[in-house]
């Protein structure tokens, strides 16, 4: 069954190969490029928060506008799990039983059962060992760009590397599989992966800040000094609120002491007393919430793959 | 070698077609005494016919002294012993007979024939009938 | 005399339709058997039930005298070719040959081989550049390989040529005669198969009608001709155990019969019965049957 198994899915396999070798090809020479840069704009020595207008602020920013475009295309790398979950998935059992093959393959002295648990446990395997490699990739590309401070745990940005591509690689073959075990024709299995591969994708989105309760950092608007721009954290939101806790509106303010402020003309309109506040996950909590999401995922695939068992174990 | 055909629109049954065509070669001289008939694997995947017919018509044969089964190596035409027919003078004579009375009345041929098939049909049952040819 | 397969029955419903009810059959080894109705009957249904394919909502099959539950001893002993032969279309012939070799315990590579060069197949060729005929032997071929006990055609020449439907049974009835294989094979086309099959299973309606050797049924049936009459008279005659369909024309009345002696009434001229005419017979007269019992009763008017 694995020699079947391959001889079905090699033509497959090689093509995923040759894509992450495209996608190699274009990210290393970047990332290269991306690491020779910091060294040249002198970013090397320049860590952590920094104050408004050093220095090091400034060559952040020059670098951040120089790899925006790459940084503004990796959304697309979102994506490619769900085409593994496509274009691996969802054809594994569809395809099968929309061209009559199960009625051959099931007459070969194989269990259906024997012939799911091969098939899917070779598919998943690879498709896992594609997500890592991609992923470890595109972990390695962001290094720079987390050096100037764009966090790994933002919103998108978490998606696109560390554990959870390949759980969600795994999660998309999953449903790739149980689609086709629910509707045996490929075309509407794929569909069905779609709707169902967004669906999870945005719910668990959605839930993501919940995963952990979020910190919270108060600092007031008229300061001698301020902390500075927050880096390698995820920051939910930031509010100004009055003394007497009223929502002033979303933004983070500051302003020189009250004293000096009225020449600022951002600082207008507030009342010294009024106060920053930031609700973030802290950059160490990263990990934790790469392996929750993972986990949550993983189960999914467990529950499909189990669905698809029930469901192929009565078909004819 | 013989090689059998079939016709599948004769009510004729196929193994009886088979015999026939033994019985028919072997009156004309294209099969002799000795001459192998072919194997019942090569006769049912030539003529898409079940083996089990090819079986029965062999054993007819068989029976009917035309050919002898030898094990292993396969079935062979036989010398064939002269059939005397029992009273043919008289039964010829009363046949004519009975055909120039039948034509004095008006019968055409063809009445005759039918007459004589439907006489035979009910005389003999079903496995023993032979086509008149 | 040992049974190759039996059910007793037998039923499958897909939803709230049953596509075959109440099938209770059984088939003597080394026959080749045909199983005829019309589309819809069931015929699929009963083919996919004895290959393990589905399972019965109903009754029991059982093969070899053993049941197919999780039985990969004796589903090993039973090759099936389903409809329209399906073959992996991007699979060369070799890969398929390959694919048996790694998947089945029992398999016969030079057989199929063999069969194949016979019937002039190259091996290396996707099976999708093959023309249906060929896709149909490669089927059989594969089939054969495994050196079953039971082999189970569904419509294996519906969608055949008349030289490709031709080609396929003579390669069947050579393998039939070198293994001595159970066949059951299905057709609505029965023409075909009175040269090949030497006992008849009818399935009309999802149930089984018409059960027995070819030969015996033959034997027992005739067709009656004669002057116009109402079927009611005939019932009487001697010989005459029912009517199983009647049609008049003018001043002649034509008659199917099942008989139980000889008949000699010479107000009719008896003639025997094709296998086609048999089989039509039935399946316009759902009311009759060859079964014994209180649901299948002999038609009479």
């Amino acid at each position: 069954m694995i020699w079947m198994t391959w001889r079905q899915h090699r033509a497959q396999a090689l093509y995923f190969l040759v894509a992450l070798a495209v996608l190699a090809a274009v990210l290393v020479p970047l990332g290269l490029s991306m690491f020779r840069a910091l060294t040249d704009l002198g970013l090397s020595n320049c860590h952590g928060t920094l104050p408004v207008g050093d220095p090091c602020d400034v060559a952040r920013n020059t670098f951040a506008e120089r790899f925006a475009l790459p940084h503004q295309l990796s959304i697309l790398l979102a994506f490619v799990p769900l085409l593994v979950g496509l274009f691996a998935g969802a054809p594994l059992v569809a395809r099968e039983l929309e061209h009559g093959t199960h009625r051959l393959v099931w007459m070969q002295g194989v269990t259906r059962r024997r012939w799911l648990l091969v098939k899917v446990g070779l598919v998943l395997a690879g498709a896992a060992a594609f997500a890592a490699a991609l992923s470890a990739l595109v972990y390695w590309w962001w290094t720079p760009y987390e050096r100037v401070g764009t966090s790994r745990f933002g919103e998108l940005e978490f998606d696109l590397q560390g554990l959870v591509p390949v759980g969600y690689t795994i999660f998309a073959v999953a449903l790739g599989v149980a689609a086709g075990a629910l509707v045996p024709k490929v075309l509407p299995a794929m569909a069905v992966t779609v709707a169902g591969f967004i669906g999870a994708r945005v719910a668990v989105m959605v839930a993501r800040p919940h995963f952990q309760p979020a910190e919270e950092a108060r600092f007031p608007l008229f300061a001698e000094s301020h902390p500075g721009r927050f880096v390698d954290m995820w920051q939910l939101s930031t509010r100004v609120y009055s003394a007497d806790g009223q929502d002033l509106g979303s933004g983070l303010i500051t302003c020189p002491p009250a004293a000096e402020a009225e020449l600022d003309r951002g600082c207008a309109g507030y009342q010294p007393g009024d106060y920053n506040l930031t609700r973030f996950h802290p950059a160490s909590d990263y990990w934790t919430f790469q392996l929750i999401e993972t986990g949550i995922f993983l189960a999914a695939a467990a529950l499909l793959i189990v669905f698809a068992f029930r469901r192929l174990r009565r078909f004819t | 070698m013989i090689e059998f055909r079939l016709d599948a629109h004769s009510r004729v049954a196929t193994y009886t077609q088979l015999v026939q065509q033994v019985k028919q070669a072997v009156r004309l001289g294209r099969l002799d005494p000795g001459d192998r008939l072919p194997a019942v694997r090569e006769v049912a995947e030539s003529l898409a016919i079940n083996p089990n017919t090819v079986l029965k018509a062999y054993r007819e044969l068989e029976l009917a002294g035309v050919v002898e089964a030898r094990a292993g190596v396969g079935t062979f035409v036989r010398a064939p012993a002269r059939r005397l027919l029992v009273n043919q003078a008289a039964l010829e004579r009363e046949l004519s007979t009975w055909v120039r009375r039948a034509r004095a009345a008006g019968w055409e041929r063809e009445d005759l024939v039918a007459l004589v098939e439907e006489t035979m049909r009910a005389a003999f049952s079903d496995n023993e009938r032979e086509n008149l040819a | 005399m040992s049974i190759a397969l039996e059910t007793t029955g037998l039923g499958k419903r897909y939803g709230r339709q049953w596509a075959l009810g109440d099938c209770t059959l059984s088939l003597p080894v080394g026959r080749v058997a045909a199983l005829v109705g019309p589309n819809g009957a069931g015929k699929t249904t009963l083919l996919h039930l004895i290959a393990g394919l589905a399972q019965p909502d109903a009754g029991h099959v059982r093969v070899f005298d053993q049941a197919l539950v999780n039985n990969t001893e004796v589903l090993a002993r039973v090759g099936f070719v389903a409809q329209d032969s399906p073959l992996y279309l991007d699979f060369t012939v070799a890969d398929l040959l390959t694919m048996g070799a790694r998947l089945n315990r029992r398999w016969d590579t030079d057989l199929a081989r063999a069969r194949l060069a016979r019937v002039d197949i190259p091996l290396d060729k996707p099976t999708g550049k093959l023309s249906g005929g060929q896709r149909a032997q490669v089927a059989l071929a594969l089939a054969m390989a495994k050196r079953p006990d039971l082999l189970l055609l569904d419509e294996p020449v519906a969608s055949l040529d008349p030289l490709a439907r031709r080609e396929f049974l003579q390669a069947l009835m050579g393998s039939v005669a070198e293994d001595g294989t159970t066949v059951l094979l299905s057709s609505h086309i029965v023409g075909d198969l009175e040269r090949a099959c030497d006992y008849l299973i009818v399935l009309h309606t999802a149930r089984v009608q018409v059960l027995g050797g070819v030969d015996e049924l033959l034997a027992s049936h005739k067709i009656l001709v004669g002057l116009r009459r109402e079927t009611a008279d005939v019932a009487g005659t001697a010989g005459v155990a029912a009517v199983v369909k009647q049609s008049h024309a003018g001043k002649q009345t034509t008659l199917l019969v099942r008989t139980d002696g000889p008949i000699h009434d010479p107000a009719w001229t008896v003639e025997d019965v094709s296998l086609e005419d048999f089989v039509l017979a039935y399946l316009a007269n759902s009311d009759a049957g060859t079964l014994p019992g209180p649901s299948r009763r002999g038609a009479s008017t």
